[in-house]
C-alpha cells in the first residue's frame, strides 16, 4: 500500500504532463467552464448588478442574437464586442443555451 | 485516517484516468469520494476566498480549509478612490468572520511556516498541520526590496508603496492631503509583470483629479520603468483632456533606469536626470508572495509556474497557484484575474479529485481604472488552453479608445467593484 502512495504521485504527475496526453487531457470543453468568465461581470449566477444586465433566464433568441451581434459589430458596447469575439460562434450559441436554460 | 483517504484517492484516481484515457468524454465518478477529500486555501484574497467557494459550491461534500493570518483583509483594488479622498479608507477592510459565512468552509486563521509534499500538509505557526490532498496557494506579492537602490523595507514607512492595501494606503493619502501648494508627486512605476499593471496610471489620474481641487498649481511626475504602458492612448487623452499640464509621463528612453533613491531628501535619482518630490510613491519591483517561496513552488523569476489547465505548480505536484503570485501570462496580475482563476482551477481541482479530466478553461480578464471619479476606461482580455504549449493563449483583447463612452464604462465600474466584493467578502 506504501509503494502505491510512493508510486501514485509521480505516476499521476507523468499521466497529467506527458505530452501524448493531451488528446484525452482538457479536452472536455464544458458549459460550466466556458461560461466562467462571463460571471466576472455578470455575477456567478449570471444575475447582474446595477448597471451590468441580467443574462440568465432570458429568452435564448434574444441571448442568441445579442451576442452575434456584439461580435460583428452590429450591436454597441462599452467591452461585449471585445469579449465576443474570444469565442466561435458554435460557443456563443452554447452559452446563449446555458444562460437562457438558467433561472 | 487522512493518509488511508488519500491512498484510497490516488487509487481511484489512478484507475479512472487509466480507463478515461480511452473514453475520456465519459463521467467516472465514485459516490462518496469527494467527500473525504481536503482541500487547504491558503490565503484569503480574492484568488482564495474565490476558490474556498467556488470549491463548495461545485462540490458541498468537500472539506475546505482557509488559511489566513489576518482577521481583516484590506484590499488594493479601489485604493486609488481612498487615497485620493473619494471615498474613505475603512471601505476596503473585509472581516473575514463575515465572509464565506453559511458555505461550511473551516477558516484557520494562523500562519504557515512550512509546506510538506510526502505527506502533503501544511504546517502551521500554532504548532499544528493541515493535511491536504490538494493545496491551493493565493499569497498575492511581496516586494523586491532593495531592487531599487536606497529602497528597502524601512523606507517605505515614510516613502509609501502604497501597492497593498492598508497603513500604506493611509500614509499616501495623508501625504498628498498635506502637501505644500504647488508640490510634486512623483511616482515611480517598475516593469512588467506587477500587480495591476494599469493602477499607476489610474492614482496619477485620481491624484492630479484631487490636486486640481486642492491644489491646482501642484504637479504629477509619473517615472516610468517601461516604454509604454496599459490603455496609455485612452489614459493619454484624459490627462491632457481632464488635467491639462498636471501629470508629465516620462519614459526610460529620456530617463534611463533608476539608479538609485535617496529616501532622506526624497530625490530620485535616474541614470540621466534627477528629480526631487514632495511626495514619493514608489511603487517597486515584486515576486510571489513569500508563501509561495516557502512552498518551493517560485522559479528564478520570482513567480510560480503553472499549468494553467489546472493552476497547478510545474514545480510540485498537488499544489496549485492562483491570482497575482503564478505565472500566466498573457494574463495580467489583477483581482479580475484571480477570480477568474480561482473557479477555473477550483473547477479543475473537483474533477481531478473525481478522476475526471479537468475541463478547459476559458478565461476573462477586464480591468477598469477610473479618470475621474465617475469615468472609467478599461482593457479587456480572453485568454484559452493551448495545449502544445501548456500555456494560455490571447483569443480576443481590446482597451477603450480615447474616444470611449466613459462615463458608461464609470457606472459599470462601480457597479464592478459591488459585484467582486460581495462575491468575494460578502
Amino acid at each position: 500500500m506504501r509503494m502505491i502512495t510512493h508510486l501514485g504521485i509521480p505516476l499521476l504527475l507523468l499521466l497529467a504532463w506527458s505530452s501524448g496526453m493531451h488528446s484525452a487531457w482538457g479536452g472536455i470543453v464544458n458549459d460550466e467552464s466556458l461560461a466562467t468568465g462571463c460571471a466576472g461581470c455578470h455575477g456567478i449566477h449570471g444575475e447582474g448588478r446595477g448597471a451590468l444586465p441580467p443574462i440568465s433566464g432570458q429568452p435564448l433568441g434574444v441571448l442568441e442574437k445579442v451576442l452575434r451581434d456584439f461580435k460583428s459589430g452590429q450591436r454597441t458596447a462599452t467591452v461585449m464586442q471585445r469579449i465576443t469575439k474570444g469565442y466561435s460562434d458554435a460557443e456563443l450559441g452554447r452559452l446563449a443555451r446555458y444562460f437562457a436554460d438558467r433561472p | 485516517m487522512t493518509f488511508m483517504t488519500r491512498r484510497g484517492l490516488l487509487k481511484v484516481g489512478l484507475a479512472s484516468w487509466g480507463w478515461g484515457l480511452t473514453s475520456c468524454s465519459h463521467p467516472f465518478t465514485r459516490p462518496g469520494t469527494l467527500g473525504n477529500a481536503r482541500v487547504v486555501v491558503a490565503g484569503g484574497g480574492f484568488g482564495g476566498l474565490n476558490a474556498a467557494k467556488t470549491l463548495k459550491r461545485l462540490a458541498p461534500e468537500l472539506h475546505v480549509t482557509l488559511v489566513e493570518r489576518q482577521a481583516v483583509y484590506t484590499r488594493c483594488p479601489g485604493s486609488n478612490l481612498v487615497i485620493t479622498g473619494i471615498e474613505p479608507m475603512d471601505t476596503l477592510a473585509h472581516d473575514y468572520a463575515d465572509s464565506a459565512q453559511g458555505m461550511d468552509i473551516e477558516v484557520v486563521r494562523d500562519a504557515i511556516v512550512g509546506v510538506d509534499i510526502r505527506p502533503r500538509r501544511v504546517k502551521l505557526q500554532t504548532g499544528g498541520a493541515l493535511p491536504y490532498d490538494r493545496l491551493i496557494l493565493s499569497p498575492g506579492i511581496d516586494f523586491r526590496w532593495n531592487a531599487i537602490e536606497g529602497y528597502g523595507e524601512s523606507a517605505s514607512l515614510t516613502i509609501p508603496h502604497a501597492w497593498k492595501g492598508g497603513q500604506q494606503t493611509q500614509l499616501l493619502r495623508d501625504q498628498i492631503g498635506s502637501m505644500r501648494p504647488g508640490g510634486v508627486v512623483l511616482i515611480t512605476v517598475p516593469e512588467n509583470p506587477y500587480r495591476c499593471p494599469p493602477g499607476p496610471y489610474e492614482r496619477a489620474s485620481l491624484i492630479a483629479n484631487y490636486l486640481s481641487r486642492y491644489n491646482p498649481k501642484a504637479k504629477v511626475i509619473v517615472l516610468d520603468a517601461k516604454t509604454k504602458f496599459s490603455k496609455q492612448a485612452a489614459f493619454s487623452q484624459a490627462w491632457r483632456q481632464l488635467y491639462p499640464g498636471m501629470i508629465e509621463w516620462l519614459s526610460p528612453e529620456l530617463e534611463g533606469r533608476i539608479d538609485h533613491i535617496d529616501t532622506r531628501n526624497r530625490v530620485v535619482h535616474t541614470e540621466f536626470n534627477r528629480h526631487p518630490a514632495d511626495v514619493l510613491n514608489v511603487i517597486p519591483p515584486q515576486r510571489a508572495g513569500d508563501l509561495a517561496r516557502l512552498a518551493g513552488v517560485t522559479d528564478e523569476t520570482g513567480w510560480c509556474p503553472i499549468d494553467p489547465l489546472t493552476f497547478e505548480s510545474r514545480l510540485q505536484g498537488g499544489i496549485h497557484v492562483i491570482g497575482d503570485a503564478c505565472s500566466a501570462a498573457p494574463m495580467p496580475k489583477s483581482a479580475f484575474s484571480a477570480q477568474s482563476q480561482a473557479r477555473a482551477c477550483s473547477a479543475a481541482i473537483v474533477a481531478l479529485l473525481s478522476g475526471q479530466a479537468p475541463p478547459l478553461p476559458r478565461l476573462i480578464n477586464h480591468c477598469y481604472s477610473f479618470v475621474d471619479p465617475s469615468r472609467a476606461i478599461s482593457v479587456t482580455g480572453v485568454y484559452g488552453y493551448e495545449a502544445s504549449t501548456r500555456s494560455l493563449a490571447t483569443l480576443s483583447s481590446g482597451e477603450t479608445a480615447p474616444d470611449g463612452d466613459w462615463s458608461t464604462e464609470g457606472i459599470y465600474a462601480h457597479d464592478w467593484y459591488d459585484l467582486i466584493m460581495e462575491e468575494t467578502f460578502g
